[in-house]
């Protein structure tokens, strides 16, 4: 009888099917969850796997599929049906309402007393605290919280609800080392009372300490799927198989990267000092300096300072401590492709000339030369094979990789002799990728490049020199970086 | 039991509404609220179809009508072009109505109490018309960037902060002692006053320069780097930041423009119509608020704005069509412009997604 | 000793003038803090007092007029409310067309109802005993009508259902983030909907007000921006009910000085006063830039939303 209930997943999940736009998210994908079970579903960015999860809480709906939860077929059409069946997500971006209280966040949609609502909420999520060793205290306002702290809001809000089955989108990538050991006790907590926790990540490594049982996805496929304990026990070359599967190719991206003569710096910064935009200080006292022929790596989990620096540096932020000195001119390309290295309503001309159209040769005193304007950006979309309808097409209707081909031509062909690079590559499919690591390792031999990163392989491929950034601070690595890869991955994670 | 079919209704982003696309359901929306004001028509006891068909007699069926309508569609048409290049920059300019009074204003000071020799009253009045709209319309613009103040507030604040300048004066200081107790200024010397074409009542030169001030922003818009600058930051302020495009020089710009056309359209209407300043009802119907509209469903090309600009006037002139011939108050020219932007901005969620029927369970 | 007796009656009369501004503000309030600026505050009121005025004067009921203003001030917010949460237009002009809407209406249909005195106000009243407090009596309890204390009544029952109900929590968060509203299983359009309501509510109400109560006769364009007043307000006041009365109440000691001293200045400059404090009142606001900051507007003010599928 005990073990035949174990034996019947929490949830099964039946040949589910999603397609964006005529992409296929999701491509028939069956995967059974068990209580008492951490699973992990691990995949590529682009391999589904948020897209899975926001159909299992009901956010989207899946375009055919099935769901047996504990052996009946329910439909899930809403976030509430899910939430009402103890299915409840963690969102990688928390959903969280940054100006109210950790109660009130916590009382929102939960059938709590119209009178003083707080109350009750308040001694609920006392005793949750307790019981899961989750310290927030409910009075608390989100927006002064730490991104851990948040989270455990976040877990609180979900056990509260009544959470059987927790979905996890990415939870380690914005913790500190100290924060994900206490995230990986909630989880064992969680097992023992029979809970089932869907864990998502892209990282090998922190899977095989969690979890039980190990999905992959691949474009939308299930490729593999296995008990934890089996790649435990088999060893490295296990998980050479297993990171094949995920990526499904032999060996990681990597490009011959030829020397470059390296000269005199474009860019020093001595003890820069940078406040974000509620005063706090996030880059703390940081020197470097990126030299013409160098691609200098900035490294570091998201949110250590990195917006803040890159403000500072390209002149939109101002720095409240230090020195910023660019020999030169600085040539960017943002983060947020579409919101602002890019004007989504206006033509792909006008997108080419959005960072130089003060520059004379673009037309005389207050008038543009369309001509030339024209002739330009038909140059670049040829020379950096940007795919588009037309150079008069809205830039919205571009791919990603093909909008991020065209700021990088865009900034490339402006030859500034500093080049600051933020996620280049973040969001792209394998062929843009191996693209734009091409470029900016071609455009060293003009330029000094500084390269910020959350990813750790880019930044091993591509830099001559490596920093960490670790809450606005830096530590420096020269090459060879062969074995300091492990040295470096725990800087980043502050050992 | 029989299984019923069901159609259902499938909704799907579009992505580029073809010009034809955008004419075509602008037009039906605008003939919606023809339909709805039909019913009003009913509500007084007159015959919708009777209505409009006095209408269209009396309105683009004579010549006089036809000459009515281009005098009526001069100030909107300053007006509206200058609020396309504010609206282009998502800066709400609300205050036309304010910034046409205060040209107004203006003009008739050179009109009345200027010491220039008289060839020089015209272009005078005209250039201190449009400065008097720009500086009204640069009191929002720096409120905004100093305080970050909402400009829709501060520009309509602007319009009855104006609308009372005017009816002081008028009042007091410059009451016209001719005017036997009327609140009117004086009426201005004839060598001011602006010359017309023919028997009708178009003031050319203002119409010129309304032609004129369409072309300039057309050109301003496509060619030049201000007009690159409003559509960055129109668009996206961010990329503007990081174009290094100053959000509040590009809006000053911008102001000067929109303020100053309006300006000017203040200016030939005390200069063109009323030889004088009257009662702030008087020297604009609204024309600062109906070019919103105008300005609106000329959908960012200001070369429409002559089109859409004529269409309002046409509706004007059917305004007072409606008070002579059947009565009803001018009024309606509100209800008519408040229903055609109801229909409009629905109508741009239609633009945005393509409707169709599909087969569902 | 004439200048106590001029101050006094300055306040008191403050809450007569200032009841209309602090029923639209009260509503707007609502309305922004689920997210949607409705711009139409204006039409909603001049709708509200057409329809108020006409009620009270063809039912001789000024009960029945407050009844039906308000609720054609709430039908009003219903379309600008369609539009905006279903059809997601720009909110802004949809605020703007409701307000010529509502003008020129009101304008057409009301011209008949020009200059008709109505005789059916209603009653000023004293509170006994309570009058006779000395400074405070005359101010609050003396010729007073009952629409005041509803005002202020209405006030804190909207904050405390804002701030001391779990539905207040719903409304806050469904205009800070409705797509974490939406994801815990709130319905955004129907709370969008109901608060958007409420404004057209009691912009009606206080248009209804303004024609029965303040001046009881129909002028057309008798709000002479009112409503802008209000939604300027509704920022001065942080979108809090409480500091709304004091506002309110400002503007009302505004307009009535605009009347009281016509012997000794133009009218028409006295006029100007509440639009000029509109404009500059935010700069006194701005002197204290940190409390600005932690009050900020609602987040998700003005923004249409929609589910991430759609």
């Amino acid at each position: 009888m005990e073990e035949k209930k174990k034996n019947t997943p929490l949830i099964s999940m039946r040949s589910v099917i999603k397609t964006f736009g005529g992409v296929r998210a999701n491509d028939g994908i069956d995967i059974d969850i068990y209580g008492g079970e951490v699973h992990a579903i691990l995949g590529e960015n682009g391999a589904g796997k948020t897209t899975l999860m926001n159909i299992l809480s009901g956010i989207y709906r899946a375009d055919s599929g099935e769901f047996i939860l504990r052996g009946s077929p329910v439909s899930i059409k809403t976030p509430k049906d899910a939430i009402r069946r103890g299915i409840v997500m963690v969102h990688q971006h928390f959903r969280l309402i940054g100006p109210h209280t950790v109660a009130e966040n916590v009382a929102l949609g939960l059938s709590v007393p119209f009178i003083s609502p707080l109350k009750g909420i308040e001694r609920t999520i006392e005793e949750f605290s307790a019981r899961y060793n989750l310290l927030v205290h409910p009075r608390a306002r989100i927006c002064d919280l730490s991104v851990g702290e948040q989270q455990r809001v976040e877990i609180v809000k979900a056990l509260i609800r009544g959470a059987e089955i927790l979905i996890l989108d990415e939870p380690t990538s914005v913790l500190t080392p100290q924060e994900t050991k206490e995230l990986f006790w909630i989880l064992e907590r969680m097992k023992e009372e029979n809970k089932a926790v869907i864990f998502i990540t892209h990282k090998l490594e922190e899977v095989l300490e969690v979890s039980d049982r190990i999905t992959i996805l691949r474009r939308g496929r299930v490729t593999a799927s296995m008990p934890a304990l089996d790649v435990k026990k088999a060893g490295r070359k296990a998980k050479e198989d297993l990171a094949k599967k995920m990526v499904g190719r032999e060996v990681l991206l990597s490009i011959e990267k030829k020397p470059v003569a390296k000269s005199q710096p474009v860019l020093e910064v001595k003890d820069l000092r940078v406040e974000d935009d509620r005063g706090h200080e996030t880059v703390r006292g940081l020197s470097f300096d990126v030299c013409r022929g160098e691609v200098f790596g900035i490294v570091g989990v998201a949110g250590n300072g990195q917006n803040q620096l890159v403000e500072a540096l390209f002149g939109l932020r101002p720095a409240t401590g230090g020195t910023i000195t660019v020999r030169g001119d600085t040539g960017y390309i943002p983060e947020d492709r579409m919101g602002m290295g890019s004007v989504g309503e206006l033509t792909l001309s006008e997108n080419c000339i959005l960072t130089g159209y003060k520059n004379s040769c673009f037309g005389t005193g207050i008038f543009f030369d369309l001509a030339y304007i024209r002739e330009y950006t038909e140059a670049l979309v040829c020379k950096f094979s940007v795919t588009a309808p037309s150079i008069s097409a809205p830039a919205k209707q571009l791919s990603g990789g093909n909008l991020q081909r065209l700021i990088l031509a865009r900034e490339l062909s402006r030859n500034t002799s500093l080049l600051i690079a933020e996620q280049p590559t973040h969001g792209l499919d394998v062929g843009s990728i191996e693209y734009v690591w091409k470029f900016l390792l071609e455009q060293r031999k003009n330029a000094g490049i500084l390269l910020l990163s959350n990813d750790l392989g880019e930044v091993l491929a591509l830099s001559d020199r490596i920093g960490v950034l670790y809450r606005g601070t830096l530590t420096l690595f020269d090459q060879p970086f062969e074995d300091k890869e492990e040295q470096i991955g725990m800087k980043m994670t502050g050992l | 039991m029989k299984r019923v079919r069901m159609r259902r209704l499938k909704v799907e982003k579009r992505t580029n509404p073809s010009a034809w696309t955008v004419f075509c359901i602008s037009l039906v929306s605008i003939l919606l609220a023809f339909v709805v004001i039909g019913f009003i028509f009913l509500g007084f006891g007159i015959n919708p179809l009777e209505a409009y068909l006095e209408i269209i007699i009396e309105t683009v069926g004579n010549s006089y009508g036809l000459s009515q309508i281009v005098w009526q569609s001069i100030p909107l048409l300053l007006c509206g072009v200058g609020l396309l290049l504010a609206f282009k920059t998502s800066f709400w300019n609300i205050g036309a109505e304010g910034q046409l009074l205060m040209g107004a204003t203006a003009a008739t000071w050179v009109a009345l109490f200027s010491p220039l020799p008289e060839p020089f009253l015209i272009p005078a009045a005209f250039i201190l018309g449009f400065a008097g709209g720009a500086v009204w319309g640069l009191l929002s613009t720096s409120l905004r960037s100093r305080f970050g103040i909402n400009e829709v507030i501060t520009t309509l604040m602007m319009n009855y902060i104006a609308s009372n300048i005017v009816l002081y004066l008028i009042h007091g200081p410059w009451k016209g002692e001719t005017m036997r107790g009327f609140a009117y200024t004086d009426q201005f010397p004839e060598s001011v006053w602006l010359p017309t074409i023919g028997m009708s009542d178009i003031h050319w030169p203002t119409l010129l320069l309304g032609l004129f001030a369409a072309v300039c922003v057309f050109f301003i818009l496509n060619r030049t780097r201000l007009g690159y600058e409003v559509k960055v930051v129109g668009q996206s302020p961010k990329a503007a930041r990081y174009a290094g495009i100053s959000y509040f020089k590009t809006i000053f710009y911008v102001m000067v423009i929109s303020g100053g056309l309006a300006g000017l359209a203040g200016a030939g209407e005390v200069l063109g119509v009323h030889h004088m300043l009257r009662h702030s009802d008087q020297v604009s119907l609204g024309y600062g608020y109906t070019a919103i509209i105008v300005a609106w469903l000329a959908r960012g090309n200001p070369l429409i704005v002559i089109l859409t600009s004529l269409l309002f006037g046409a509706i004007y002139v059917a305004g007072d069509v409606l008070q002579l011939s059947f009565n009803l108050p001018f009024q309606i020219v509100n209800v008519f412009t408040g229903l055609i932007l109801f229909f409009l901005i629905s109508s741009d969620t239609l633009l945005k997604h393509k409707l169709s029927f599909r087969k569902g369970e | 000793m004439e200048w106590q007796l001029w101050v006094i009656e300055t306040l008191r009369r403050a809450l007569v003038y200032g009841t209309p501004i602090l029923l639209g503000t009260l509503g707007e309030i609502y309305a922004e803090r689920s997210g949607i600026l409705n711009l139409g505050v204006e039409g909603m009121m001049i709708l509200g007092a057409f329809v108020g005025f006409t009620t009270a004067f063809v039912t001789k009921n000024p009960w029945l007029g407050f009844l039906a203003g308000a609720f054609v001030g709430g039908a009003a917010s219903l379309l600008h409310g369609f539009l905006s949460i279903h059809l997601r237009v720009i909110q802004v002009v949809s605020g703007l067309a409701l307000t010529l809407f509502g003008l020129g209406l009101t304008g057409v249909l009301g011209r008949g109802w020009e200059g008709q005195p109505l005789k059916a106000s209603i009653a000023e009243l004293s509170v006994p005993g309570l009058s006779r407090i000395p400074v405070l009596g005359p101010i609050l309890f003396t010729d007073q009508n009952l629409l005041v204390y509803i005002g202020i009544g209405l006030a804190v029952l909207l904050w405390w259902v804002l701030f001391k109900t779990s539905w207040g929590i719903t409304v806050r968060s469904v205009g800070e983030d409705p797509r974490t509203a939406d994801a815990l299983g709130i319905n955004v359009a129907l709370v969008r909907y109901c608060c958007t309501f409420i404004g057209g509510l009691l912009a009606g109400l206080g248009g209804a007000y303004l024609s029965i109560v303040y001046r009881p006769s129909w002028t057309q364009g008798m709000t002479a921006g009112m409503g802008w007043i209000v939604i300027a307000l509704t920022i001065f006041s942080l979108w809090h009910p409480l500091v709304a009365i004091g506002g309110s109440y400002a503007f009302g000691s505004l307009f009535y000085l605009s009347f009281r001293l016509q012997p000794w200045v133009a009218p028409e400059l006295l006029t100007i006063m509440p639009y000029l404090f509109t404009i500059l009142a935010p700069l006194l606001l701005h002197a204290s830039r940190r409390l600005r900051r932690r009050m900020g507007a609602p987040g998700a003010l003005g923004l249409p939303y929609r589910r991430e599928e759609e």
